[in-house]
């Protein structure tokens, strides 16, 4: 079987919907992976044993799992349950979950850089528990930690293929439509294939040079 | 309940068996591949270092869902027909191998400089260096993320069951197909899974903490030396 140049060249408007698509689903998954992630990694700091010891059990599970199993869990058993979601909406809560876990510790690593003087400064300053986290322990634990958090975005991304398994049109899933209905695999997986390598090697590339850039320009702490 | 282990704990036996065997055999292809890009990756010749960082790259890059696919079906398209296990073992072990050689790679970037200076003047081969200087430093550096991969491999493995191997997922979604209780089925291969990540968390732990060299309380020197020889094979006696 060889190259059909006509063929491909007739089927990357399809194949482009579905990069926006993917491309949708890996936004929407990533926000919440964040704002997930953020709230577990600040409850996992936190003093009180038992809601960090949730926040470490919800990580645990959710990283040493497939995702594939959770997605089959969210998409197949929920509706057991009266919870019947479209397999977008699984797929993108599924991404989601799974990716917090991963930005939950990331957020984690970042607080706990956070000198512990800053936190007495705060205390002796009689700053409440809010300004002190809003105004001084985040604004210093996030932006080391951006690249990283870019990394699972870029792993997000690439997950996000396999919301395809349980019905959604995505990238992923244009392709195995168009194999099925022309009988012809080579042009649609190549080019899909391509595509995800060239926005996933795009990104990393980017996150080094941002890296970079930040280790040579990080602030530095003003002295009396 | 002669129906319960038939029907249910039989294939999901069957199912773990196929999971760690699709996990081995991934795993011993993607540590000797990745232990030799790394070796290019840090290599004299900008054209081996330059191959080395294209399938690194690469391998990183694509989805692990859509190699396998197009492994799956474009392959035999192409003349070159692999059963479903090779496959599974091939794409995993390629796609694996790429994290493995950057893991190596940084393990070895971080035995000091001067360790590999110093062996040189006192003239030892570039054999002996590695041998016995530059890896049992790389070693225990290289462990804890190896580790981390380990579990990621092994979650990996899940996608073998689109291509039709039965492994663990596939027997769950068998089951759900044929019985129902999609959450029971799912929570029980959810806890298989945990359950063989927390061995091999455990399994590379104990081996981590047979491996640190330095003489800690306890151990005396030559104990350690006993230990070193006995991981790493003998070299001073």
């Amino acid at each position: 079987m060889s190259w059909d140049w006509a063929y491909s060249i007739s089927i990357i408007p399809a194949l482009l919907d579905g990069l926006w698509v993917t491309l949708i689903v890996t936004f929407i998954a990533t926000s919440f992976g964040l704002v997930g992630g953020l709230g577990l990694g600040i409850l996992g700091s936190m003093a009180n044993p038992v809601l960090s010891r949730i926040a470490g059990a919800y990580v645990v599970i959710f990283r040493n799992t497939p995702f594939l199993v959770q997605l089959y869990l969210i998409y197949f058993a929920l509706p057991e349950f009266g919870i019947v979601l479209s397999s977008e909406v699984s797929g993108v809560l599924g991404l989601g979950l799974f990716i917090s876990a991963y930005m939950a510790e990331v957020f984690r690593a970042g607080i706990a850089s956070v000198p512990s003087g800053q936190w007495e400064a705060c205390t002796a300053i009689n700053m409440s528990k809010f300004h002190t986290w809003m105004r001084v322990v985040l604004p210093q634990a996030i932006p080391p930690i951006i690249p990283m958090l870019g990394n699972y975005a870029n792993l997000a991304f690439k997950l996000s293929a396999y919301v395809a398994v349980i019905g959604t049109i995505e990238l992923f899933g244009t392709a195995l439509r168009l194999g099925e209905k022309s009988y012809r695999y080579l042009e649609p997986f190549t080019l899909v294939g391509l595509m995800y390598l060239a926005v996933s090697v795009a990104v990393t590339v980017s996150l080094r040079q941002l890296e970079k850039r930040m280790q040579r320009t990080r602030p530095e702490m003003t002295t009396l | 309940m002669p129906t319960f282990w038939d029907e249910i704990a039989r294939p999901l036996a069957e199912g773990t068996l196929m999971t760690l065997l699709v996990f081995i055999g991934g795993i011993v292809i993607a540590t000797v591949l990745g232990i030799g890009v790394a070796a290019l990756r840090l290599s004299k010749f900008s054209v081996l270092r330059g191959i080395a960082w294209v399938h690194v790259e690469f391998f990183r890059g694509v989805s692990v869902l859509v190699l396998i696919f197009w492994v799956f079906f474009v392959f035999p398209l192409l003349g070159i027909t692999m059963s479903p296990l090779t496959t599974a073992w091939v794409v995993i072990g390629l796609n694996q191998s790429a994290f493995i050689a950057e893991i190596v790679r940084a393990g070895i970037q971080a035995v000091p400089r001067g360790q590999i200076e110093a062996s040189i003047a006192i003239n030892l081969s570039a054999w002996d260096r590695f041998r016995n200087i530059v890896f049992p430093q790389a070693l225990p550096i290289a462990l804890p993320p190896y580790a981390n991969q380990l579990v990621n491999t092994l979650k990996e493995t899940a996608v073998v069951s689109l291509i039709g191997l039965a492994d663990l997922t596939f027997r769950g979604n068998e089951l759900r197909t044929h019985l129902g209780h999609s959450m029971e089925i799912f929570v029980s291969i959810g806890i298989v899974y945990l359950l063989l990540a927390y061995l091999l968390t455990q399994g590379t732990s104990w081996l981590e903490r047979k491996m640190r060299v330095e003489p800690k309380r306890g151990t005396t020197p030559k104990q350690a030396i006993r230990l070193r020889n006995f991981f790493i094979g003998g070299g001073i006696k």
